[in-house]
C-alpha cells in the first residue's frame, strides 16, 4: 500500500479516499463556505491596505514587505494552531503542566514573529536599494514592520489559544477549527496594525 | 519539563521561514514596479489580499485531497491522474468563489469611492486572474504531491507550503499582469 514507504507502515484496512468529483458533495457543502469566508476577510483585508496609499508613499518599501507580513503571520500562527491542536490530541492540554506547554509555543511563535520580520524589514530595504530605487527611511521601516509583527502575532496567537482551548473544552477537535479562523481574521489584523504604526510612525502627516 | 520547547521550535521553523521572507519579497517588488497601476486604479490594492488568500485556501484543500488519495492508494502517484481527479473540483471552487469575490470586491471600491467607472474593469480582472491562479496551483498542487510523494517524502508535510508560497507571488504577477493588458 502506498503509505508503507513514507510513514513505516500500512493504512489499515477501510481507509477512505474522498469520494471522486463530482459525486462529493462533501467538497462543496465543506470547502465553500470557509473559502467565502477567507474571501470576506481578504476583502476587509484589502480595503485598509487600500486605505495606506498615503503611508506607502512616506514609507515607499513598506509595500515590498506587506506580503512578506500577511504570509508569515498564516505560517506562524497556523503552526502555532497545528501544534497546540497536536498537544490536545496528545492529552496536554488536561495535564497540569498545560500553562506551561502554551507559553512554550507562544513563545516561540512571538521569537520568530519578531525576528522574521526584521527579516523581511531587512531585505526589502536592501532589494530596492539594489534595484536603484528609493527605500526611504530604514529604522522607520523596521519599527513599523517589527511593531506591527510582534502585536499582530501576540493578537493572532491569543485567538489561536482561545480557538484551541474553547473547541477542547467543548469537545470539537480544534484542528478543524482553528484553521478557518486564523485564516480569515488573519490578514486584516496584520494589514490594520501595520497601517496603525505606519501612520503613527510618520506622525500622522502622511 | 515541557514536551514542547520553544528552541527547538525555533530552530526547525527559521530556515523555511528565511526561505518563505525570501519568495514572498520577490512579490513584494512585483508588487512595488507596479505601482503606477495601483496608484491610477486603487481597486487593484484592494483586490490582491483576497485573491491570494482564496487562491491559496483552494490549493490547500486540493493538495489535501491529492495526499489523501495517494496514501489511501485510490491514486496512481501520476500527475495526470492527480489532475483528473480533482482538478475539475478545483475548477469548480474557483468559479464559484471568485465569481463572488469579484461583487464583493466591486461593492466594496464602490463603498470605499475607488471603483472604476466601468463596473467589468474589475470583475473581469479579478475574475480572469482568480481562476488563471487556480489552475498554476492546482497544476503546482499535484506536481509537488506526486514527485515528492514518489521520492518517498510525506507530501502532506511539503505541499501546502509550496503551493500557498508560489501562490502569493503567482497571484500579484497575474492580477497586474492582467490588468496591465486588459486596462
Amino acid at each position: 500500500m502506498a503509505s508503507r514507504d513514507l510513514l513505516g507502515g500500512d493504512a489499515p484496512p477501510g481507509a477512505e479516499a474522498p469520494d471522486r468529483w463530482p459525486a462529493d458533495l462533501a467538497l462543496y457543502t465543506q470547502a465553500l463556505p470557509i473559502l467565502l469566508l477567507t474571501a470576506l476577510g481578504g476583502a476587509i483585508a484589502g480595503s485598509v491596505l487600500a486605505g495606506m496609499e498615503a503611508v506607502l508613499r512616506a514609507i515607499p518599501a513598506l509595500i515590498v514587505v506587506a506580503p512578506a507580513l500577511i504570509s508569515l503571520r498564516g505560517t506562524i500562527n497556523g503552526a502555532l494552531g497545528a501544534r497546540l491542536g497536536s498537544a490536545a490530541h496528545m492529552g496536554l492540554l488536561g495535564g497540569d503542566r498545560w500553562r506551561d506547554e502554551i507559553v512554550e509555543n507562544v513563545a516561540a511563535g512571538l521569537t520568530l514573529s519578531a525576528a522574521m520580520s526584521a527579516v523581511a524589514a531587512g531585505l526589502g530595504y536592501l532589494t530596492t536599494f539594489a534595484l536603484g530605487l528609493d527605500p526611504g527611511d530604514p529604522v522607520g521601516l523596521l519599527v513599523v514592520s517589527v511593531a506591527a509583527g510582534l502585536t499582530s502575532g501576540l493578537l493572532l496567537a491569543g485567538v489561536t489559544v482561545a480557538t484551541v482551548l474553547v473547541a477542547h473544552r467543548r469537545g470539537l477537535d480544534p484542528d478543524n477549527v482553528t484553521s478557518p479562523i486564523l485564516a480569515t481574521v488573519g490578514d486584516i489584523v496584520t494589514l490594520a496594525l501595520l497601517f496603525a504604526f505606519a501612520t503613527v510612525w510618520t506622525g500622522g502627516t502622511a | 519539563m515541557t514536551l514542547y520547547d520553544r528552541r527547538r521550535i525555533v530552530r526547525v521553523m527559521a530556515p523555511l521561514l528565511v526561505v518563505l521572507v525570501a519568495v514572498e519579497t520577490v512579490g513584494g517588488q512585483v508588487l512595488k514596479a507596479s505601482e503606477t497601476l495601483w496608484s491610477a486604479l486603487p481597486y487593484l490594492l484592494l483586490a490582491f489580499p483576497a485573491i491570494n488568500a482564496v487562491g491559496g485556501n483552494i490549493a490547500s484543500v486540493l493538495s489535501s485531497r491529492i495526499t489523501s488519495r495517494l496514501h489511501t492508494g485510490q491514486l496512481e502517484a501520476t500527475i495526470a491522474g492527480g489532475l483528473a481527479e480533482d482538478g475539475l473540483a478545483g475548477l469548480v471552487l474557483g468559479l464559484v468563489t471568485y465569481g463572488l469575490l469579484a461583487f464583493l470586491l466591486l461593492a466594496q471600491a464602490r463603498w470605499l469611492g475607488v471603483g472604476p467607472s466601468n463596473p467589468m474593469d474589475l470583475l473581469v480582472v479579478v475574475f480572469v486572474a482568480g481562476l488563471s491562479l487556480t489552475v498554476l496551483l492546482t497544476v503546482v498542487a499535484a506536481v509537488a504531491a506526486v514527485a515528492s510523494f514518489r521520492r518517498g517524502l510525506d507530501p502532506d508535510n511539503l505541499v501546502i507550503p509550496i503551493v500557498t508560497t508560489t501562490g502569493d507571488v503567482a497571484g500579484i504577477v497575474l492580477l497586474f499582469a492582467f490588468a496591465g493588458v486588459l486596462l
